[in-house]
Formats: structure tokens, sequence, C-alpha cells
């Protein structure tokens, strides 16, 4: 165990970032039903945008691994102009806030051990969401 | 002492940027916007601004604009935190003057050695 792990300012960190989790999750709830909606877009890529951002700084691999692809797709979404949100919503629905709460569930209660399910997950929403290469890929 | 100001509104990563920093013996300044981080510039002299780009209010570029058209700060070292689209914000930022990056999530020790880099004691 590294001096950092034992440092109780680090501990207490990284709880506050455990706990940040629940909220995420209830948020993410919140969503369900009604991702049609830009705004339901909008939320859901923020949420998805901000751990993706630091889940892996704090240890969470298969979190971090699984919202950093999604941030990237979402991204590509809100961004380009070839895939129009309506025509993902059933997708985003029924596939990425599923993935996502699944994967932050796995997080809350420290068992991210399916990762490689995930993964497999992953890989199939790239052909669900007809999303096309991005540049430099 | 290094007197270093971070502007970064999520504070999870804030959090763990002050932490990391202070541990290797830095003295840190957060503030979670650029409005923010422009009405702290005159409380300290900055060794270094570490600056998120996507903020609310005012963003990392409005505080680049201001940083680099003030005489007093146009020469502090800049380094800029950010999330994706890193090839396109670099040559904005070079324009600026700006060269160092770091792509969240990060490697806290990766943070640590960039910034010894930059204020010139790298290890």
């Amino acid at each position: 165990m590294s001096q950092q792990e034992l440092d109780p300012e680090w501990i207490q960190i990284r709880n506050e970032f455990a706990e940040s989790l629940d909220s995420r999750k209830k948020d993410l709830l919140a969503l369900q039903g009604t991702l049609e909606k830009e705004e339901s877009f909008e939320k859901l890529f923020f949420i998805v945008h901000r751990i993706a951002g630091c889940a892996r700084m704090y240890g969470y691999e298969v979190l971090g691994r699984v919202s950093e692809k999604l941030d990237d797709d979402l991204t590509h979404i809100k961004f380009g102009s070839e895939v129009k949100i309506q025509e993902v919503s059933s997708c985003l629905e029924s596939e990425i806030l599923p993935l996502m709460l699944d994967v932050l569930s796995e997080a809350i209660s420290n068992k991210e051990d399916s990762g490689r399910l995930q993964d497999v997950r992953l890989k199939s929403l790239q052909t669900a969401l007809h999303l096309r290469p991005k540049p430099g890929q | 002492m290094f007197h270093i100001l971070v502007a970064e509104d999520e504070p999870h990563i804030a959090r763990l940027i002050e932490f990391k920093l202070s541990r290797d013996g830095r003295q840190v300044k957060v503030v979670s916007d650029g409005v923010e981080a422009t009405e702290v510039l005159e409380e300290e002299v900055w060794s270094l601004i570490i600056l998120d780009l996507m903020m609310p209010r005012l963003d990392g570029w409005g505080v680049l604009r201001h940083l680099r058209e003030t005489s007093q700060y146009s020469d502090v070292p800049v380094l800029i935190l950010t999330a994706q689209g890193i090839a396109k914000e670099k040559a904005r930022a070079a324009e600026w003057g700006v060269t160092h990056f770091l792509q969240k999530p990060f490697d806290p020790d990766e943070l640590s050695l960039k910034v010894n880099e930059l204020l010139g004691e790298a290890k």
C-alpha cells in the first residue's frame, strides 16, 4: 500500500468521490424514459462527461474506461452533425443508460469485476448507435 | 515557495490536484470558474496557473486572453487541462503562447512532473 493510500486526507477525498457516485446514479435514474428530449440528452452528456473526467484518477478503472468511451460517443452525437439525438434516443434509453447504471452500481458496491462484459457491451453499442469512425481512427 | 492557481469547476478533480500539489510542497489556491480566477490574480504572485478550458461564467480561453493581455501576467506559465479535441485546442492555445497540456483523466504523478517542469524544477 502506498503512502498516499494511507493519508487520511486522501482517504477522505476518495470517500467523497465514492459518495458522489450515488448522486450521479440518482441523476441517471431520473433520466429514464426521457431521453428523446434534448435537455435530457444534455444532462446525460454532462453526467457521463464528468465521471469520465476523473473516475480513473480515483482508481475506478472499469467505470473510467466505460464512461470515457461513452463520453467520446456522446460528444460525437452532441457536436457531430451526422447523428440526430432522436435517431439514437431508443439506443440511449435501452443500452447506454442501463450500461452506465450497471457500471456505476458496480463501482458503488466496490465490485468492478465485470470489465470484460462491459467492454463487449460497449462494442455492440458502436453498431447500435450507427456511429461513423471519428477522424484519426 | 511556489504559488499555484488552479481554475477547475469539477470539484473532484480540483480537490485531487490541490491534494497532490500541496503534498509536493506547493501553495495551492483553487477557484471554480474563470471570473473567480481573474478576480484572485492580484492576491498573489503566481508561479503557475492550471486552467480548465470548460468552465462556467468565463471559460479557460477567456482567462487566457485576460492573462496574455495584462502585462503583469503575460509571462506566467499556464498548464491547460483539457477533456478532448486536444489537437484543435493545442493549435488555438499555441496562439496564446501556451504549449503545456494535460488531458483528463490524467495520472496525478504526471501532473507533478509537468508542474515541476513548468516551475523549472524537473527532477
